[in-house]
């Protein structure tokens, strides 16, 4: 027999950032005619606030089942609210999902005992079966979902990427969308690259993207938010045609004409040039992100990117006349780097003048080919989140926590200059 | 971390080790002298934005206002000052330096503690003037909307050698974003105490250079080919 449902959607984010992912599942919910009298309620924080005050209002609103997506820099954060959750509300069942979970399914569910069920890659179709099963009490394996049964764990079959993207509920249409620049739009699922350290394209170059209409329509709600200045886009390539480039500029003008600007826009810098960066400026955009992440030739080949110095320099420059500023960030500690390939890449970044500077360490992320061969590729990681680099096969832990150091000095150097936006922190 | 043409606006000027008795006879070059070094500059490397005056303690040079303008008009978008820090929280010093386009100030720390770093450059009192120093810029910064960078130099002889670990761990706890370490003498032989000084940047989680120590860990060796007139 089934019974109402109380549903929490809690999303723990990383500080200016929130993701679409409790979005997008509450609209999926709300859309589904099964749980018509499932309760929802969701909410949104960063991982500034102390995980006790999570689930603390977690607790207060006593949910039937609480689902929370997991990022590699939110898992332990969101590890501990569950422990807490489930010590206080032993009846809730904990629903985890995302990037950081679902390669890591199996594994969560015997390591973390207050975890009942985790969504294994797109969680708006396995989710609302999950609630289904739940209200109906049944114990069924779902597809795509990794569930406790008594004692056991019972896994789903993988379940095939969303075809049809139209036919999910916008996750704008009944949300609180922020106005502060952390707002993002998602106009495709997938990537074109297969970076070996990137979960992005989930194992596949395939693009599945939303109609025109769909984007038009998000464009017109995100952007015509009241007091909306800037968001951004999720899409790991923004300019991934020209033709779509100049689609979306056509859609964005209209707002970018009042002033709204987007934000680190991902683009693929070589394909810029001076055309490509005036549909970036008609579309507001006020600063791109791209890489190198290296210009090591070892550590790019090891990494399955390409990378051509004249090609990237002539998109920064073709950006900068354009008046966008470029944030161009390296990673440290590729398999294939050494010491000097990372001070070649932070001075090479530094020539071009981009705007931005920005470099990180390396972390192994779950269901990426890194993650799958760390060992023959010479990486040593910690294996809790977020899996930061320890050591490489050329570059020792010491060096690579001088060469961090180094970066972040960098950066600092690079952006205190004349008129860098000053009164624009 | 970035290169820097070192532009002499004097000679003999900058605090330095007393008993080494490097500062004597310091002399401030004139305005003239210091607008052709930019332009050599400028022509000899155009791709180059950022200049560093030198070998003086600009807060005591008269023509400071101009030295800058005179660099910003040139193009440099980056120009630093290299300083006991000791006027620098004087009057409007700091707000009036980052109203003129000084952007990154690196502060000369001889010593961990006021004990220390004003014997060693005979100048009592001069540490805690640069504290206060240090923290107006900070604030001015900050009143402005501009990004410093804001650095500390750190000079290492026979004298201070002992110190220099310490004094790595008070310029990090000034805020500074990164330490650059300038050996001379006998004091390179001193390769723990050098390398406990550079991992003390490290584990602070700031960029850290040295130059004169030829047996340097290979991250911290400064790259870059030095540019001066």
């Amino acid at each position: 027999m089934s019974r109402p449902l109380t549903v929490c959607l809690a999303g723990v984010n990383a500080p200016g950032y929130r993701s679409l992912a409790c979005a997008y599942l509450l609209s999926a919910v709300r859309g589904d005619g099964r749980l018509g009298d499932v309760g929802t309620t969701s909410f949104d924080v960063d991982t500034r606030t102390d995980a006790w005050w999570i689930a603390y209002r977690v607790i207060g609103l006593a949910p039937d089942v609480l689902a929370m997506p997991v990022m590699c820099w939110t898992a332990r954060t969101v590890y501990e609210v569950a422990r807490i959750v489930a010590a206080e509300l032993p009846e809730t069942r904990i629903v985890l999902g995302g990037p950081e979970a679902g390669p890591l399914a199996a594994g969560i569910l015997d390591a973390q005992p207050a975890i009942d069920a985790v969504v294994v890659g797109e969680g708006e179709l396995a989710f609302c079966d999950l609630l289904d099963a739940y209200r109906r009490g049944a114990q069924n394996s779902i597809p795509g979902v990794v569930r406790r049964r008594g004692s056991e764990v019972i896994e789903g079959h993988p379940r095939e990427a969303i075809a049809e993207l139209d036919a999910l509920p916008s996750p704008y249409d009944r949300t609180d969308i922020p106005v502060d620049g952390s707002a993002f739009i998602e106009t495709y699922r997938g990537c074109p690259h297969r970076c070996a350290y990137c979960y992005e394209g989930k194992g596949s170059t395939r693009i599945r993207s939303f109609g025109w209409e769909r984007i038009a329509a998000d464009i017109q709600t995100v952007a015509g938010t009241p007091g909306m200045r800037s968001f951004s886009f999720i899409d790991p390539v923004f300019n991934l045609t020209r033709e779509r480039l100049g689609r979306l500029a056509d859609l964005l003008e209209p707002h970018a004409r009042r002033g709204v600007r987007l934000h680190t826009i991902e683009v693929d810098i070589e394909a810029v040039d001076d055309e490509q960066a005036a549909l970036l400026v008609r579309a507001g955009v006020a600063s791109v992100e791209t890489g190198p992440q290296t210009i090591g030739a070892a550590a790019l080949e090891a990494c399955g990117r390409r990378f051509d110095p004249d090609r990237f320099s002539a998109g920064v420059a073709a950006c900068r006349r354009a008046g966008i500023s470029v944030e161009c960030d390296l990673i440290i500690g590729l398999p294939g780097d050494t010491i000097d390939d990372v001070t070649r890449s932070l001075e090479f970044v530094v020539a071009l003048d981009p705007g931005v500077v920005q470099s990180s360490t390396l972390h192994v992320l779950p269901g990426t080919r890194l993650w799958d061969r760390a060992e023959e590729s010479g990486l040593r990681f910690d294996p809790e989140p977020p899996h930061e680099l320890i050591s490489t096969r050329d570059i020792g832990y010491r060096d690579l926590r001088r060469l961090e150091a180094l970066g972040a000095s960098t950066s600092i150097a690079y952006r205190a200059r004349l008129g860098n936006g000053e009164g624009c922190r | 971390m970035l290169q820097f043409a070192d532009i002499a606006i004097g000679a003999h000027g900058v605090v330095s080790c007393e008993v080494c008795g490097l500062g004597s006879g310091a002399a401030a070059h004139d305005l003239e002298v210091v607008r052709r070094s930019l332009e050599d500059v400028r022509v000899a490397h155009p791709a180059l934005r950022n200049v560093s005056f030198e070998g003086f303690e600009p807060f005591s040079h008269a023509e400071l206002p101009s030295l800058v303008e005179a660099a910003t008009r040139a193009g440099f978008e980056r120009i630093r000052l290299t300083t006991d820090a000791g006027a620098l929280g004087l009057g409007g010093n700091a707000g009036g330096c980052l109203a003129a386009g000084v952007r990154h100030v690196r502060f000369v720390l001889l010593g961990s503690t006021a004990e220390s770093h004003d014997r060693i450059c005979g100048r009592p009192g001069l540490f805690e003037s640069a504290l206060c120093g240090v923290s107006a810029l900070r604030s001015a910064a900050t009143d402005v909307g501009a990004r410093v960078c804001i650095s500390a130099l750190v000079p290492v002889c026979r004298h201070n050698v002992e110190d220099c670990p310490a004094t790595v761990a008070r310029a990090c706890s000034l805020g500074a974003s990164a330490v650059e370490l300038e050996v001379s003498g006998s004091a390179a032989t001193f390769v723990e105490l050098l390398e406990a000084a550079l991992d003390t940047a490290t584990s602070n989680g700031i960029g850290a250079v040295v130059r004169g120590w030829s047996s340097a860990p290979r991250v911290y060796r400064d790259r870059f080919e030095r540019v001066d007139r």
